[in-house]
């Protein structure tokens, strides 16, 4: 159990990159510059803060791509750099193995969301004049960045266990899959992630006029439904995830 | 070693190396006679970068992509031509055929303009990708000390690699821009379109150049920088996907105050595209210094974050 | 029960055999793995480890699966072949972390310093390993493969890039831990300094476990290769003759010793024990004084090359 553990604490240390870290920052202070100066100019809505920048600048964008850098370096960052010989000869299953490296994941993963989040929210309550209190607003949008990440960390997580050009895949995915797919009319777009995250946002900003620009096509779903989706999304991939990298044998480990 | 033998064959040369791959002397390329003069040196650089690039699959599957909107045009072309021959005089279908005239291809700068931009999608995507494969692993796995123990100069890799990306992108960008272009000039009853759209033509030259020399020399500059694949997917998405919605979302807010625009790199290849086409643009029409002093500090940026990582050895503290 | 136990192995990529047919039996002492590229060393290796599940067979470590069983694996230590490190990690961090990863807990520090100090990495232990040395990330290599004091040790090429006094090291604790009782396997393109240590040899060619046991048994073995020893002696034209007379030898080569006159003899010998049961009396017999007798192909890498040679058909 200690050396699971310690492992779940090593693979939370190795992800602390900072070339990552400072990428991410200035993702969040582009957002943030953004929120700030646009909320100065012409003071946010829900509707328009809701829409524009957690909607599709935030949860379109900047979460598949964090979650992206941190799902796929679970397994990845040590696939390519040829590390995890050193991880996969020590006596911790593979399975367990797989578990710790993406609970390691989880907390900066959660943490770098969760606050940019907040973060957003504040600059836009502070500066940009949203009509309702910061604690209100954060209540309606960070429950679903929060089961948006889980929901693609195991994803990607998952994909990073399965191939090994996990970060080109998921780059492909976010952009082909999440960003285009997740507009197109009928079930298809159901197969996105982002669907069931914007059907959440639209369920809690619904009471402050945030909703889809055309429900005939996007056809949401019932948020708590969309919640429960999002769970299921992460323990399906989280399983798989576990089930793969138990079975696979990787001969590029050296 | 044995001494010439009457007959060849593996054994006989290394009887005893198992395993060990056998070079068939007598079939070796002799050492060139002449050499390549010391100016081409970057073409070998170019040569190996793209076959690096062009082998792998997900390359491949990429071109098809960016391939596809290519047939589509390609494909409009040749059906409205069908089209007006079989419709010449007839009323029924002017109304449909004009609005495919105007919406899809009608051989104007305008349609060449929105060909290329409407690859630089997949462009973007492809040039995230092989980002890491091109520049990013040289700098992470050291191989500049291979190029540089050569009598190879900084600037001749930056060529070598400038070529490599912006073929790559060409053959998405310019390279079907013309053959659309021929096939248009070709589909009609004279060769007048040919002579008549002669500004077209260098307007495709110059900004189907422009989208592959200058996308690429960010590429590179970024990918110099970085390095790792994500971190440059994360700042290629932050150049080419957060700054316009950022850019639109202010420029909208401050009530039309087109100089957040930028920032917005599509938005300067924009423009640059209208003033090569010869389009009426609103944006810097009387101011054209800002757009083009934008474009070249972002080139410019970018070559400096090259230049200054490329080193044969790298020195750690 | 023996400390690892190969039965029946066989691991296929596809349609080529990695490993055919191996079985093996360990015991306590260092076990030299000795073949040509592609060989299956390293798939070998990896088996042992439990990095590849065998195709058929099992491989068992002090009674366990190691594939299927994770715990074998508290007792087993690795040192691979690859480069390939934590590159902003120090050296002792680095250590310290494999020992943590292996349940030393707290006393992780002081496993991982002691196992440092075996492989004299201790100097350079605050060190980036980024900007260690190729001998010292050997080292440290090795240091994490002994942290947590393993039983049976599986090394892949640890020699590389060590210098030569470092290398006498590291044979002198591989002996060292073997006479404490660990099983050490190493694979290593330094013949002559493995066979210095080695207990035993396992020959591989092409996936296959061609010859093992004890070097001198093996070579003993080889009856197309008749022992080549080197013969310097007061008479050898006279002792070379009484020699053929006896029929201990199918063959004497008179060799000149350059620059002199004297003459060697080289002989080949298909009986070895019968020869040097037999060639002191014979010599004292007919008075001749002998000054040096050495074989000349006995060494590991004699022996590999006649095993490989046979391997391929071609004969030496």
């Amino acid at each position: 159990m200690n050396s699971w553990l310690y492992l779940v604490y090593f693979s939370l240390r190795r992800q602390l990159r900072p070339q990552r870290l400072i990428v991410a920052l200035i993702l969040f202070l582009v957002l943030a510059v953004l929120v700030g100066t646009r909320g100065l100019m012409d003071p946010w809505k829900i509707k328009s803060f809701g829409r524009w920048i957690i909607g599709l600048s935030f949860c379109r964008f900047f979460l598949p791509i964090i979650t992206l850098t941190l799902g796929t370096a679970v397994l990845g960052d040590d696939r390519e750099d040829k590390t995890l010989v050193y991880l996969s000869i020590r006596p911790i299953s593979r399975w367990s193995l797989y578990l710790a490296k993406l609970l390691g994941a989880l907390p900066l993963a959660l943490g770098i969301s969760l606050g940019a989040a907040f973060g957003l929210c504040a600059v836009a309550s502070v500066c940009g004049g949203l009509p309702l209190p910061l604690s209100e607003v954060a209540w309606m949008f960070l429950p679903t960045v929060a089961l948006g990440t889980i929901a693609y960390l195991a994803f990607f997580g998952w994909l990073g266990a399965v191939f090994r050009n996990a970060t080109l895949i998921g780059v492909a995915h976010v952009f082909l899959v999440e960003l285009f797919m997740g507009q197109v009319p009928g079930v298809l777009k159901r197969i996105s992630i982002s669907f069931y995250i914007r059907c959440m946002l639209y369920d809690a900003g619904s009471g402050h006029g945030l909703k889809p620009r055309n429900t005939a096509i996007f056809q949401p779903v019932e948020g708590d439904e969309a919640a429960a989706s999002l769970l299921v999304v992460a323990a399906v991939f989280l399983a798989l995830g576990m089930y793969c990298f138990s079975r696979r044998e990787y001969r590029d480990l050296t | 070693m044995a001494e010439e033998p009457l007959e060849i064959n593996e054994v006989d040369l290394f009887p005893k190396a198992m395993g060990a791959t056998v070079v068939d002397r007598w079939t070796l390329s002799s050492a060139p006679d002449e050499s390549r003069a010391p100016a081409l040196a970057w073409w070998p650089v170019a040569r190996i970068g793209l076959g690096l690039v062009v082998k792998r699959r997900i390359f491949k599957v990429f071109m098809g992509l960016g391939l596809i909107n290519f047939l589509f045009f390609s494909a409009m072309i040749y059906f409205l031509a069908g089209l007006a021959a079989q419709l010449k005089g007839q009323r029924f279908g002017q109304g449909p055929l004009e609005f495919a005239r105007n919406f899809i291809f009608t051989g104007t700068g305008e349609s060449y303009r929105d060909f290329i931009s409407g690859q630089n999608i997949v462009v973007m995507l492809l040039l995230a990708i092989s980002g890491a494969v091109l520049v990013g692993n040289d700098f992470r796995f050291r191989s500049l000390t291979f190029y540089f123990s050569k009598p190879l100069e900084r600037w001749q890799y930056f060529l070598g690699k400038l070529v490599a990306t912006s073929l790559l992108v060409s053959m998405l960008t310019l390279l079907p821009c013309l053959a659309l272009f021929v096939e248009y000039g070709l589909f009609g009853d004279t060769f007048d379109y040919f002579i008549e759209s002669w500004r077209i033509f260098f307007g495709i030259v110059a900004y189907g150049l422009l989208v592959s020399v200058g996308m690429s020399t960010l590429l590179l500059g970024v990918a110099a920088l970085l390095q790792r694949t994500i971190s440059i997917v994360m700042v290629w998405g932050l150049i080419f996907i957060f700054l316009p919605i950022v850019t639109e979302v202010i420029h909208e807010a401050a009530r039309g105050s087109h100089y957040w625009k930028l920032l917005d790199f599509w938005s300067l290849l924009q423009w640059c595209s209208n003033a090569f086409f010869g389009i009426e643009s609103s944006l810097f029409s009387a101011e054209p210094w800002y757009p083009i002093a934008a474009l070249a500090a972002w080139l410019g940026a970018a070559l400096w974050a090259f230049w200054s990582k490329t080193r044969a050895v790298e020195v750690v503290s | 029960m023996n400390p690892v136990s190969i039965r029946e192995l066989a691991k296929w990529y596809g349609e080529i055999a990695g490993l055919n047919k191996v079985n093996i039996e360990l015991q306590t002492g260092i076990t030299g793995l000795v073949g040509p590229n592609g060989a299956g060393k390293s798939t070998l290796m990896k088996i042992l480890t439990g990095q590849l599940r065998p195709s058929y067979g099992e491989v068992l470590i002090l009674g366990e699966d190691v594939w299927k069983t994770p715990s074998a694996r508290r007792r087993l230590g690795y040192a691979p072949e690859g480069d390939s490190f934590y590159e902003d990690m120090s050296v002792l961090s680095f250590v310290r972390a494999m020992g943590r990863l292996c349940g030393l807990g707290g006393s992780a520090d002081a496993f991982a310093h002691e196992a440092l100090r075996q492989t004299g990495a201790l100097e350079f232990a605050g060190k980036r390993l980024k900007a260690c040395s190729k001998g010292m990330r050997q080292r440290a290599k090795l240091a994490q493969a002994l942290v947590h004091k393993p039983d049976i040790l599986v090394l892949d090429e640890p020699l590389n890039g060590i210098d030569a006094g470092g290398r006498r090291e590291m044979l002198r604790l591989f002996e060292e831990l073997a006479a404490s009782g660990a099983t050490i396997i190493v694979s290593s393109h330094i013949l002559e300094e493995i066979e210095a240590v080695t207990d035993q040899i396992l020959f591989l060619a092409q996936g296959n476990v061609i010859a093992s046991g004890p070097l001198a048994e093996v070579r003993g073995l080889l009856k197309d290769h008749p022992l080549k020893l080197l013969v310097t002696a007061s008479d050898p034209r006279r002792l070379g003759a009484r020699l053929i007379e006896s029929g201990l030898v199918t063959g004497i080569v008179f060799q000149r010793r350059r620059g002199l006159e004297e003459e060697d003899l080289v002989l080949s010998v298909p009986q070895v024990e019968s020869f040097y049961r037999a060639f002191p009396g014979l010599a004292r017999e007919l008075g001749v004084v002998v000054e040096r007798l050495v074989p000349l192909d006995a060494s590991a890498e004699a022996v590999f090359g006649y095993l490989v040679g046979e391997e391929m058909g071609g004969g030496a």
